[in-house]
């Protein structure tokens, strides 16, 4: 009852804005308004999504935030040659826009200059060094890379993260096309996912010259090599990597990709693109809590506390975002700890089977309290790659046994109750026959020898 | 007339090019494992597409590949990628410099190699790869295995990351219930307990009672009442005293029990009175009899 008005409640504060859940004020900045031509696709794709899209050039001033509150909601690099940051821009302000919940999409190309390069470090990605492309002897485009096999179709069936909530694995038909500089993430970072890399032949090499044979190892090659990556921040903000400016432009979304020795199809890059903007604009992938209950088994309410082992009841409701709207969430992974300091106890919990009514997934579990007492916390934390993070925290506390909550009787201890009962037996026997034994009226009570 | 013939024998000459630079041809690969301080472990003359398997070297060995290019172009990529035979399949790609008559040459020492070739004792594949902007068909030759041991001294560790997957589920385990003695022990314990009652029954017994007074007791009313009420009363205490333990809190125990305490008190004067009045009796009559 309860999960269904908080989530119309939802519904409706959504209903006047576009299909991401951040805002539909995106910003694109160009290194020349010239360039405007060659992504017309992109910017027909984002206008069909509701987006109020701003474009720039990086030599015009532009301010990310005014009086605390972001101007815009998305930002999108198109200018891999920006020497400085537009007037009013500066590193540190485009990492306080992604803290305030702002999403980012970076995409970058040989001439990648070091301001962004630098910003990119903030993330934890690393790209080559400038004027360097990846080049791929094997699977380059027959088409477009034909004279320096620096355009690399890739598979998405085998070099494609197979995280269904960012690019879904059946929606990209054809090769996907790359024509730019190579980055690597940072292997030991959770909240980096590398999602589109370089088959094993491909390598990262100085793009000029390339008469003279490579004879040094190269810096990245292989599955090392990243083409396309993405983050995910703690306040789910989303921030994604490409090593590629041309990937997004018409050319590559119209061309038709043929890999040397195989057949020619269209390429995937539009789809691709597709799924990973509405990714990264908060339109998939985005969850959120709904209510939460707990209640000692039998009652209706939470109590003021609990006692400890009592049977707990918890349940709570997630939604997940996409297409537009609110759908019930699913899966069979959801997981409730109770964490004092350390966890005491991990229950998966179990979905309560969905309804046409539905309109949020609502998982469940009975629980047995540990006999440790405190202050416990209830925590659901639901952190799957592609999927917003969900960290849900109730505190309660656990009480120890009232002085009258202990076994009352305890058949061991029958002497005792026995003894005690006996002195109030023994007194009635004992009175009875004092007051009317006769013992004091009888004249047998003196013998004389 | 000579012209036309030059001009035929350069587009002969021209498709004859491109004829040829359509594929890579190798020869004489010659893959060696040589050891820290020269000496040669393994030689091995490979043949396409003949793949070696049982190559393997010690962390301070060095392996050496070297190959003669019969194309008049020249590569751009001639390089050997290992990838490890494990789970996480590990790349390492190393370059091998080609002069200009074609002659190339690999040198890898693993010591100084990749850390991934330090991780551990891993097998891994050996593809030479040869590739040029120039020429379409790409050269893809896989060498066979060669098994890498990892350094003995201080490997260094594989960068983990934390995997976000659902985790093992934890019981919590419960302290186990107070260890209690056995039944048969209290239940020995209670029949000791009761034995003094066996003792003043057999006591009583020998000294002959024979409860007249409670004979009398019928003929004199008024006294059966206060008797009554008095016993009573005292069986209502110890019942108070019973329920106290079971369910009932202080407060109403003590209303219970200054009820029937006054009425015990009440009767049991007129009670204990005649109980009184008995034992004069017999002293005195005993008094009576002595003298």
């Amino acid at each position: 009852m309860r999960p269904s008005i908080l989530l119309s409640t939802l519904a409706l504060a959504l209903v006047a804005q576009a299909t991401s859940l951040t805002g539909n004020r995106a910003l694109v900045l160009l290194d020349n308004l010239d360039d405007t031509d060659s992504y017309m696709e992109l910017w027909n794709d984002f206008q069909s999504r509701d987006y109020n899209v701003t474009i720039r050039e990086t030599s015009s001033p532009i301010a990310l935030s005014r009086y605390d509150q972001r101007e815009f909601d998305h930002l999108i690099f198109l200018s891999p040659k920006m020497k400085e940051y537009p007037k009013g821009m500066s590193a540190k302000a485009v990492v306080g826009f992604v803290a305030d919940g702002g999403n980012v999409l970076l995409a970058a190309s040989p001439e990648l200059s070091s301001t962004l390069r630098e910003l990119s470090r903030e993330f934890d990605v690393e790209f080559d060094n400038r004027f360097t492309t990846v080049l791929d002897h094997f699977n380059y485009d027959d088409n477009l890379g034909n004279k320096q096999h620096d355009v690399i179709a890739v598979n998405p069936k085998t070099h494609m993260a197979k995280i269904n909530a960012i690019v879904p694995q059946d929606a990209v038909s054809g090769p996907v096309l790359f024509r730019g500089m190579a980055h690597s993430v940072n292997p030991t970072n959770s909240l980096l996912t590398s999602v589109l890399w370089a088959p094993q032949e491909a390598y990262s090499w100085e793009s000029v010259n390339l008469e003279e044979i490579a004879d040094q190892d190269p810096n990245v090659s292989g599955k090392d090599i990243s083409f396309v990556s993405v983050l995910q921040a703690r306040n789910n903000a989303r921030v994604a990597f490409l090593g590629s400016t041309e990937m997004l432009t018409d050319k590559f979304f119209n061309a038709k990709a043929k890999k040397h020795g195989e057949a020619e199809t269209v390429s995937g890059n539009r789809k691709f693109i597709e799924e990973l903007t509405k990714w990264t604009f908060r339109e998939k992938g985005v969850l959120e809590v709904v209510a939460v209950e707990h209640h000692k088994v039998g009652e209706l309410e939470a109590p003021a506390h609990y006692r400890i082992k009592d049977n707990m009841t918890y349940t709570i409701h997630l939604a997940e975002y996409h297409d537009g709207e609110w759908h019930p969430f699913s899966a069979d992974d959801v997981q409730l700890e109770l964490i004092m300091l350390d966890p005491y106890v991990r229950k998966t919990l179990d979905q309560i089977a969905l309804t046409e009514e539905s309109t949020v997934g609502s998982f469940s579990t009975t629980v047995q309290l540990p006999d440790q007492y405190g202050v416990f916390k209830f925590m659901v934390n639901y952190k799957r790659p592609g999927l917003g993070y969900v960290e849900s925290v109730t505190t309660v506390g656990i009480h120890p046994f009232r002085h009258d909550q202990y076994p009352r009787f305890i058949s061991q201890a029958k002497p005792y109750y026995t003894s005690a009962a006996s002195m109030g037996v023994g007194l009635l026997i004992f009175s009875f026959v004092y007051l009317w034994g006769g013992l004091d009226s009888s004249a047998k009570t003196t013998k004389k020898a | 007339m000579a012209k036309l013939r030059s001009l035929l024998l350069f587009t002969l000459l021209a498709s004859l090019s491109t004829v040829l630079a359509e594929s890579w041809k190798v020869n004489n690969i010659n893959i060696q494992v040589v050891s820290k301080d020269g000496a040669k472990k393994a030689e091995h003359k490979l043949e396409y597409p003949y793949a070696i398997q049982d190559l393997s070297a010690e962390p301070t060995d060095s392996l050496k590949l070297s190959f003669k290019l019969e194309n008049s172009v020249r590569p751009h990529q001639a390089m050997v990628v290992f990838q490890s035979q494990d789970e996480f399949q590990d790349e390492v790609m190393v370059a091998a410099s080609v002069k200009g008559s074609g002659k190339g040459r690999l040198e890898l020492n693993f010591a100084r190699g990749d850390t991934k070739f330090k991780y551990g004792t891993r097998k891994y594949s050996m593809t030479f790869l040869l590739g040029g902007p120039k020429v379409d068909e790409p050269y893809k030759y896989t060498l066979g295995h060669i098994e890498v041991k990892g350094p003995s001294v201080n490997p260094p560790t594989r960068p983990t990351r934390v995997e976000y997957k659902s985790q093992p589920e934890i019981h919590h385990q419960f302290r186990p219930d107070q260890k209690l003695i056995n039944q048969a022990i209290s239940g020995a314990f209670t029949i000791l307990v009761l034995t003094p009652f066996a003792a003043l029954f057999i006591l009583w017994g020998q000294l002959g009672i024979k409860f007249e007074p409670l004979k009398a007791l019928a003929t004199k009313p008024l006294d059966l009442i206060a008797a009554l009420v008095f016993f009573g009363s005292l069986a209502g205490i110890e019942y108070v005293f019973y329920s106290y333990w079971t369910h009932v809190t202080l407060f109403p125990v003590l209303q219970y029990l200054g009820v029937l305490s006054l009425v015990a008190v009440i009767s049991g004067r007129s009670v204990l009175s005649t109980a009184q009045t008995r034992r004069l009796q017999r002293t005195a009559g005993s008094a009576k009899k002595e003298f």
